[in-house]
């Protein structure tokens, strides 16, 4: 089974591009459009080996997202990729984001820093 | 004997700096209609219920039942007060108050004295004085009745409580009884120009041998008599005042608005959020006092704007539950109406409420229907900075909103009023991003403190209001004509280009297999697909029915 990969983006050409990289190297996506469709989505899927999420987005943000995985679900153990466009977005890391990949991104770069996080075997 | 004769009336004391001297002659003096047996009789009251002295009402009227019906109309249970041996009424005859000779006292001397003998009493109300006039018609006669009356009764240890009709003569003309007492005050109505109802105020004009507060206070009638709204008199705010809590934040219970004011608004002091209608500036402060519930910081909206139970409702729909934190007393809902809702009356309630059930925060909605509230329209930044103030020394965190009129025409800043009295200003606007018309928060003032300026989108959640996106490229967002390219040019113009040379990289490797270079040639097609699109919704352009390069006219 490949390792499962939550993206939480409300912009329909980021999904598409992450989609399209992660698929690449056989990892297999599942996609939210907001936090609160992310939220339903983990506990759908409770193998999930990472998650990447933008910051802004409608109904729930990032930030609150990352707040509900970390202090609400307790999962200290989830990296969580933060995408974002901001300047300041480097305050996500203080909320318990394991990295920052700012838009645009490079592709390659975010297929390593993905390989980096997700251990091999890991489902 | 105790220092002070309190009255027991709400706000009467305070006038009096704790209440009456005891055996001074008080003179409760209005026109008809103006509450003086009302008040005289709850003084009487309150002395027997409250401060353990009984009492005594002699009445000249010549209707004792009506005097009665009246006093039972507020629940004051007369029989109740007499059977326990506390009260005694005695309606006596103006005639009788003179004496038979002039060494001897009058019949209805020799009557109080008796019932004081009796009862014990402390207090006396007189009701009233004007029937003296019924004894005599001279004048001088009149009045050396009155001086004789009051020195009997101050002889014997009462307190005497006078009632006299104020006539029609103005208040240039003083009559002689207020000479012959040591305290004077008049209960007055009268209409105000611009308000519906008339105003009844009271004044205490003279009190001999004490501390007063002067000035015309209004009070009103209550199911449980009278009660009184001293003015708050402006005074300057000490160091004592501003408590720890002022370098504290206190959360607005909406993230991303925490986030930009770096924590929450300043504890303990003024802040304003003022935007165009239809901006969520009420849910705000909703979210704003659920917030404080949830923090265990009870809280009180003042809204001149929408019936609490509409405004649960609109709450209720927007995913914010407000009712619970109501129902059990966390949160505060009063509905005013401006043109009847005086403004010394409101702020002697807040003042109550937050000594009583100790609020923490306060949300007023709004600053424009405060301003409808002050008689002198010269007056509203006046009251306002009373407010402000007497929020900032009782340590309460008072949030307002603001109405703007105009919505994206032109700036609608410079519409905002009063900023200086404000440390954190929240401005909420409309404005039209690529044909579509979004709301925008930004900090415009943050005194004293770290907040972001910048720009971004709120709009309702399921959970209540979202703060989210920032305006990427945008200029001109506040003036209502935003100029630039939005945060979209970076995700679907500049990233499809961004990933498709880094696929096209990838797609050059030799150690990648057929069927990967396929799917990357493959999805570098959709990716260019997508841009073709994006291309033409952003600017219109049609990459692909370009005519292709000019040529001078001539060659071929």
């Amino acid at each position: 089974m490949p390792p499962k990969i939550l993206v939480v983006e409300d912009n329909e050409s980021i999904r598409l591009v992450v989609r399209m990289t992660l698929e690449m190297d056989n990892y297999e996506v599942i996609e939210a459009e907001d936090g609160q469709q992310g939220i339903e989505r983990l506990k759908q899927h409770n193998d999930l080996a990472l998650v990447i999420t933008d910051l802004a987005m409608p109904v729930m943000d990032g930030y609150q997202l990352l707040d509900h995985i970390r202090n609400t679900m307790r999962r200290r153990d989830l990296p969580v990729f933060v995408l974002s466009a901001e300047k300041d977005a480097s305050a996500a890391l203080d909320c318990g984001g394991t990295c920052l990949i700012r838009k645009p991104f490079s592709p390659v770069e975010l297929l390593e820093a993905v390989k980096r996080a997700i251990p091999s075997g890991t489902p | 004997m105790k220092g002070r004769m309190k009255t027991g009336i709400a706000g009467l004391d305070t006038l009096l700096d704790g209440g009456f001297l005891y055996h001074n002659a008080i003179l409760l003096k209005g026109p008809p209609g103006s509450g003086k047996t009302t008040v005289g009789f709850q003084i009487i009251r309150n002395g027997i219920l409250e401060f353990g002295e009984p009492g005594l009402v002699v009445s000249f009227d010549q209707f004792p039942q009506q005097f009665r019906r009246d006093m039972e109309s507020f629940g004051w249970n007369i029989d109740e007060l007499t059977a326990g041996g506390k009260l005694e009424t005695l309606f006596v005859a103006p005639e009788d108050l003179v004496p038979i000779a002039s060494h001897l006292e009058s019949l209805v001397v020799g009557r109080i004295q008796e019932a004081m003998d009796r009862t014990g009493a402390v207090r006396v109300l007189v009701d009233s004085v004007s029937h003296f006039k019924r004894a005599s018609n001279d004048p001088m006669v009149q009045r050396t009745l009155l001086m004789g009356f009051l020195n009997q009764l101050k002889t014997m240890g009462l307190t005497p409580i006078l009632t006299a009709e104020l006539g029609s003569r103005g208040d240039e003309m003083i009559d002689f009884e207020e000479y012959v007492v040591d305290c004077v005050v008049i209960l007055e109505l009268a209409l105000r120009p611009g308000q519906p109802l008339p105003e009844r105020t009271v004044e205490v004009r003279k009190a001999r041998g004490q501390n007063h507060l002067g000035g015309k206070h209004p009070f009103k009638f209550t199911a449980q008599g009278v009660e009184v709204f001293p003015h708050i008199m402006p005074r300057p705010l000490g160091l004592g005042d501003l408590g720890e809590q002022r370098l504290s934040r206190v959360s607005s219970g909406i993230p991303g608005l925490d986030r930009m004011l770096h924590g929450g608004f300043t504890a303990g002091v003024p802040s304003l959020v003022a935007g165009v209608s239809g901006t969520h500036k009420t849910t705000v402060l909703c979210q704003f006092l659920a917030a404080g519930a949830a923090a265990g910081e009870p809280g009180l909206l003042l809204s001149f704007e929408e019936p609490p139970a509409y405004l649960l409702q609109i709450l209720q729909q927007r995913g914010i539950t407000l009712e619970a934190a109501v129902r059990e007393g966390r949160v505060e809902l009063w509905h005013r109406v401006p043109k009847a809702c005086p403004l010394d009356e409101m702020f002697y309630q807040v003042e109550r409420a937050i000594a009583e059930r100790t609020i923490k925060r306060i949300a007023i909605d709004s600053l424009n229907d405060f301003e409808r509230c002050v008689p002198e329209a010269s007056r509203c930044k006046d009251y306002l900075i009373l407010f402000n103030d007497l929020m900032t020394r009782r340590g309460v965190t008072a949030l307002w909103t603001q109405k703007i009129d105009r919505l994206t025409d032109r700036s609608a800043i410079g519409d905002i009023r009063c900023l200086s009295q404000f440390d954190t200003v929240v401005f909420l606007g409309q404005v039209e991003i690529e044909s579509e018309l979004r709301k925008v928060v930004s900090i415009l003032k943050g005194r004293g403190a770290r907040c972001d300026g910048d720009l971004r989108a709120i709009e309702c959640g399921p959970s209540g209001l979202v703060v989210s996106d920032k305006f990427h490229g945008l200029a001109g967002i506040l003036e209502g004509s935003p100029r630039g390219q939005y945060k979209k040019t970076i995700e679907e113009l500049v990233q499809p280009v961004v990933t498709v040379r880094d696929f096209l990289k990838m797609a050059r490797r030799e150690e990648i297999s057929a069927d990967q270079r396929s799917v990357l040639y493959n999805n570098m097609d959709i990716l260019l697909g997508e841009l073709d699109s994006h291309l033409r919704e952003h600017f219109g352009i049609q990459p692909g029915e370009g005519s292709g390069p000019s040529q001078p006219a001539g060659k071929g």
